[in-house]
Order: structure tokens, then C-alpha cells, then sequence
């Protein structure tokens, strides 16, 4: 996971990850998917022996097994836990290697308390947006968020826990845009990754955008100071090498 | 050789469906569209659990070709199919190619496809054109790329049974017995607005996804294990025109929902769906509607068809053009681009087509592909400018008639010379 030290640098993170109980929207678009930066969390959280919640709306747990072997992250000697959100029917036939730990329903309150119950960790919410789809207003969506994020923020209080964050991936267009607004005004990080502005090229797959949300006024820790930054990257099987604009190491 | 052998005694093996193969970078099981060019593009197949959206172009109807051809290779693979048309009734019999490969089969059997009766077999050394004798060629009939991936994949037995591409004929028409034969649900028109108004409301979206739902369920589930003894096969879901004006939902985003909920059935099931989505249906004063971008995202691959007779043009447009014979004959070397939104990515962060693709091998021409219908076959290829002025057209006059003009010439006063002789310096 080497690849990811010159986000890591740019962003001035220690250890790959920003500091504890940080909010952060990644969001992408229709080629240049923001699902790069989900590998890279993960493993960050697992070297620092924290736990991993991911909630899906876009894929089974099988697509992000296979990812994460691929780039050489074991998570089943971790801990990760998988929340469905694509499918309310029973899963329990499947391997306990791809069964989601929960299945989210219609009610959202059993989800809340199960989150409730567990230790400190990094929640990823991948396809946060997939609730517009299923008509739930922006209004909606935000409190779910917010109630995501209270949890993350009481879990931070417990004395004796492990690193505590949460992450939302989604996709960014026009019927997203009051929602991607919104969330940005409830987080501390926004990554955005766009397709390149220089039009298409087979060496740079896109470009990532990172700036501030309207919360990072708030982080104390002022040692690390967060610096907006444009990386370029490539997507490749194994790895996701970022690089600064121009410094692609094909074409050096 | 060694003493030491895998005890496989206690392992269960399971056949896998038929005309499938493997994705050799995400151990993603494929079928094939029916177009050997459009599975290149696609990264070697459509991915089993995907779903793949054609959007329409505007005032042609080259989809229906698209769709034709993954019914046919459904039919022609023996897998179960069903055709889901809100906006007419479906004739089969009069739509589907028909395949050529039993002829082949026949002929290959007697011995007639030997090296000496054919006048140009590939296997024969080039004398001209001898650089390209070993680029790989895309062509289901003898299809290197298929053979190719199919060593990597597990499918090797069943390669030989049933083909992954059959190879179609547009000019001939499937048997109305093969059809008969096969196993296909159509829910069309009435009867599908029939059922929505008795159990759904009115809501033909909830209607569709109800029924495939229950057909997935039944046969096609991977959440089920396979019954001891019975092979598993693929069910082709096919919706065509999806949203158009005849569709009706509960509300606006009804749609959306379908899609979403869809897309979860497919995931833990051996089906695939090929949607058709007027796109152009969807814009507001030249501006798509910001829907379609949610439509597409809710795909896992997007393909844009845009004739050159119908994406900008009024109908008159198309018929003045069609009376112009300089324009139509530009027009016969191509029907118009294709354009790839989004790439399937199952399994895995990148699209397998930057690897396995032979369209895109050459670097840079990753947009610039074009579909030409020709009289027997639909393909994709890299779109090149034709040369200039066309092939019609003689550039260069020919040897007589350039003769006469020189002698035209020197007919009248020229430089340096007598009127009427001609003179070996005269220019």
C-alpha cells in the first residue's frame, strides 16, 4: 500500500488516516470513482489494530473481499464488519466469509442501536446516495447521516477506544448536488474525484481534489495542518498510485 | 513425475453454465452480447449479476439491433430468456438473427473447411500485408481473444459444447421451431399493464420487478444451492425502451428505484439484463434531465449508440440527406459513434477492457469507436476518417483521358512550341 504515502504527505495525515472522530465525504463521478480511497482507509485503520464498519448500498461484500486481496489487505484477520444495505433478503445461506454481519431494513432504529453496540471504529458508508434513489428526501438522508455521525462522536468518548471515524462515499451530479452540499457542511475533509480536466489519458485516471469542510475549523489537534491539495492518480488491479500533476511515473 | 497427489476426492465439483467463461482478472463469470466486437469492448463479456444500459439514439432504432443479437445468443446458448416491452408487442420470429455456424459445423465435419478449398485461410503465410499475420483477429468464427481467454477459464469443456459468441446472420431469420423450443417469459403491453393495474397499482416498474424477482428466486438464485446432478444455467433479462412513454410508475422516481432494486436481485443471482433507455426522452430544452446521469450510475455499464442520420437531425433532415449520393456514401462506411459512459468494474477498482480489449490496444482511441450495420453483421470498430474526397470519386484522371487533355492542350499556343506538334518539353 505504498502507493497511497503521497496522498498520506500531501494531506499530512501520520499513519494514513486524519485525526480521530473526523468526518469525510469522498465523492466521485460516473468514470472516476471515489470507492479508490475505501482499500486505503481500511488498510490504515488495520495497521493501527483498529475495526472497520463498512455499509454498502452499491455492492455485495464479495466485491470488496476481492479488492482488498487483490491489494493485499487480509480482512479476515481483521476486524471488519458488513453492513447490507443493497438487498433486504436473507443472506444467512451465504459463506460466513461473505455474510454481512447486519442487513439494513426499512427501520433504521435497529441499525442505530446494533451501531451503538459496537467498539470504536472507522464507518464507511459507500453509496450514501442510493437513498435518494429510493426516495428518501435530502432531509432524510441528512439525518441519517447526522446519527451516524453522533455515534461516531460517542464512541470517540469512551475511554479506552480505538481509532473512530466516519467516511461517506457518493456519487456526484445534479441530483446530488443539494445533498453533497449539505454534507459538506457537516464534515471536516471533502475529496472529490473528477475525471481529468485536460481531457482523457490511458497514463492518469483522474484527478482528486481535496479541501477542507466546514467543520475542520473545529479539529483541535492543529499539528498536522490539513493542506488543500490536486493530486493526480492511476487506478491500477493492485495498487492506486497518486502522484502530483505531471509527475506520472510513466510518463517521467 | 511426483508421488504426491491432491486428494480432490472430498471436493465438489460444480459444471459451470454453459456459453460462460471467467474473467481472468476478477473471477467474474462473463456471456457474451452476441456481438464478439461489443464483448471486446466490454472488457471480454457481460459480467453475470450486471446490468448492462444501451441508450438509444434519436430518431434510429440501431439498439433493437443490439437487443436482437443478445436474444439470439441467448437462444442459440440454451440459456432461459425474457423480454420485458412496455411499448409493443414482441414478434420474435421476425426479429432475431439466425445463426451460420451449423453450416460451418457441417462443412467442417466433411472436411470442406481444409487449408486447400479455402482460397485465403488465415493459417495460409501472407505475402502482402505479412505484419499482420500475427495480430490477433476479432471475428467469432475464429475467434483468437475467445480462444484465448477460455485456456485461462475452467470452461474448456463446455467451449467445445457450446460456444461462448455465436456467429449471426442478419440476413437470415432463427427457426420458428428453435424459438418454440426454447425457454422465453415475454411480458409486453397489455398484459403488463393488465397485471400492474390488478396487484401493483398501476405501477408497471414494482409489476416487472415483482416477476423477475420471482424468476430469479426460482431457478436462478446463487443464494440456493445447485439441485445434485442438475447443471446451473443463466437467465437473459431484456427490457427494452425502459421509461419510455408507456411505462408508469407511482411517481418520478420510480425508476430509480427500479434499478436500485434490480441491480440487488442480480447481485446474488445467475442472471444478467440488457436495458434500453431512450435518454433522449429526458431532456429539458437540449439539457438532459440530471435523472439520466442517476440512471446511469445505477448501471454497471453504460454504452451510448449516436447515429449520424437521426442524433442532430430533423426527419427532413434525414430524408434530404438520403437523396444526396455524395452524403450517403460517406454515410455506408459508418452509422454513427459509440460511446462508452461506463465500463463494468465487478470484482475489482478498474475496468478489465484497458487489458484484454483488442479495439483499444493501440493507446489513445479510447472514445473513437463506430458501429457500421452491415447487410449480414453489426460490428464496432475503431473509427478512422475516410480518405479524402472518397473512393467513388476518381482523383487522378485515368491514362486516356489524360492523354486527350494533354493533346487539348497542346492544341492551342503553348510555350515554346509549334501549334498543333506536340513537344517533349511542353508543360
Amino acid at each position: 500500500m505504498a502507493t497511497y504515502k503521497t496522498l498520506s504527505s500531501k494531506l499530512n495525515w501520520a499513519n494514513g488516516l486524519p485525526e480521530a472522530s473526523t468526518t469525510m465525504i469522498v465523492a466521485g463521478g460516473l468514470e472516476a470513482d471515489g470507492s479508490v480511497m475505501i482499500p486505503h482507509l481500511v488498510n490504515s485503520v488495520f495497521e493501527r489494530q483498529g475495526q472497520v464498519i463498512l455499509l454498502s448500498f452499491r455492492h455485495p461484500f464479495n466485491h470488496y473481499l476481492h479488492i482488498m486481496r487483490k491489494m493485499g489487505v487480509n480482512a479476515s484477520k481483521h476486524k471488519l464488519q458488513f453492513v447490507n444495505g443493497l438487498v433486504e433478503t436473507d443472506l444467512s445461506s451465504l459463506p460466513p466469509a461473505t455474510r454481512p454481519h447486519f442487513t439494513l431494513s426499512a427501520d433504521w432504529q435497529e441499525f442505530y442501536s446494533w451501531l451503538n453496540a459496537q467498539p470504536p471504529s472507522l464507518l464507511i458508508i459507500d453509496g450514501l446516495c442510493s437513498l435518494l434513489d429510493l426516495g428518501h428526501d435530502v432531509k432524510t438522508v441528512m439525518s441519517f447521516f447526522t446519527a451516524c455521525q453522533q455515534i461516531v462522536g460517542d464512541w470517540s468518548v469512551r475511554a479506552g477506544g480505538g481509532y473512530a471515524g466516519l467516511v461517506a462515499n457518493m456519487l456526484l451530479d445534479e441530483f446530488t448536488e443539494l445533498l453533497a452540499k449539505s454534507l459538506i457542511r457537516r464534515s471536516h475533509y471533502f475529496f472529490n474525484f473528477e475525471d481529468l480536466e485536460s481531457g482523457a489519458s490511458t497514463d492518469v485516471s483522474g484527478q482528486l481534489t481535496a479541501i477542507p469542510g466546514h467543520l475542520h475549523c473545529q479539529i483541535q489537534n492543529s499539528g498536522n495542518k490539513f493542506k488543500p491539495a490536486l493530486l493526480h492518480y492511476k487506478v491500477a488491479d493492485t495498487t492506486v498510485q497518486f502522484f502530483s500533476p505531471g509527475q506520472s511515473s510513466t510518463i517521467l | 513425475m511426483s508421488s504426491f497427489r491432491r486428494n480432490t476426492a472430498g471436493q465438489q465439483t460444480t459444471k459451470p453454465p454453459p456459453a460462460t467463461r471467467l474473467n481472468p482478472h476478477s473471477a467474474q463469470l462473463l456471456v457474451s452480447t452476441g456481438v464478439p466486437s461489443l464483448d471486446d469492448v466490454l472488457g471480454g463479456g457481460l459480467p453475470v449479476g450486471g446490468i448492462l444500459l444501451i441508450e438509444e439514439d434519436r430518431q434510429t432504432d440501431y439498439s433493437s439491433t443490439l437487443l436482437s443479437y443478445f436474444a439470439s445468443q441467448a437462444i442459440a446458448a440454451g440459456h432461459e430468456l425474457c423480454i420485458v416491452d412496455a411499448d409493443q408487442e414482441v414478434a420474435l420470429k421476425d426479429q432475431l438473427p439466425g445463426w451460420a455456424s451449423t453450416a460451418h459445423e457441417m462443412q467442417a465435419k466433411s472436411g470442406l473447411n481444409d487449408k486447400s478449398s479455402a482460397g485465403s485461410t488465415p493459417d495460409e503465410p501472407m505475402k502482402i500485408a505479412w505484419r499482420y499475420q500475427n495480430m490477433p483477429r476479432i471475428d467469432s468464427d475464429r475467434d483468437d481473444y475467445d480462444g484465448k481467454s477460455s485456456k485461462d477459464s475452467s470452461t474448456l469443456a463446455d467451449a467445445r459444447e457450446t460456444p461462448f459468441c455465436e456467429r449471426f446472420d442478419l440476413s437470415l431469420r432463427i427457426q420458428p421451431k428453435v424459438i418454440e423450443d426454447a425457454t422465453i417469459e415475454i411480458v409486453t403491453g397489455a398484459s403488463l399493464l393488465r397485471a400492474s393495474n390488478e396487484d401493483h397499482g398501476g405501477d408497471m416498474y414494482k409489476c416487472v420487478l415483482d416477476r423477475i424477482a420471482r424468476l430469479v428466486d426460482d431457478r436462478f438464485s446463487s443464494l440456493k444451492p445447485a439441485a445434485p446432478g442438475a447443471n446451473r444455467n443463466i437467465l437473459r433479462i431484456e427490457i427494452r425502451s425502459l421509461g419510455s412513454g408507456f411505462w408508469q410508475g407511482s411517481d418520478s422516481l420510480s425508476i430509480l428505484k427500479f434499478l436500485h432494486r434490480l441491480r440487488g436481485i442480480l447481485r446474488y443471482s445467475y442472471a444478467v439484463c440488457v436495458v434500453s433507455f431512450p435518454a433522449h426522452l429526458y431532456e429539458d430544452g437540449g439539457v438532459r434531465m440530471p435523472v439520466v446521469r442517476r440512471v446511469e450510475h445505477l448501471c454497471d455499464a453504460v454504452i451510448q449508440l449516436e447515429s449520424f442520420e437521426g442524433t442532430f437531425a430533423t426527419p427532413s433532415d434525414i430524408v434530404a440527406r438520403q437523396s444526396m449520393p455524395a452524403a450517403a456514401a460517406a454515410a455506408s462506411d459508418y452509422h454513427g459513434f459509440l460511446h462508452i459512459r461506463k465500463l463494468p468494474r465487478l470484482n475489482s477498482l478498474t475496468a478489465s477492457m484497458g487489458r484484454l480489449s483488442l479495439l483499444h490496444s493501440g493507446g489513445g482511441s479510447t472514445n473513437n469507436l463506430a458501429f457500421r450495420l452491415r447487410r449480414k453483421k453489426f460490428s464496432i470498430e475503431t473509427y478512422h476518417l475516410p480518405i479524402e474526397g472518397g473512393v467513388t470519386e476518381r482523383r487522378v484522371p485515368a491514362k486516356d483521358e489524360a492523354k486527350g487533355n494533354r493533346q487539348q492542350v497542346g492544341a492551342g499556343v503553348g510555350c515554346g512550341s509549334t501549334p498543333g506538334r506536340s513537344d517533349p518539353l511542353e508543360f
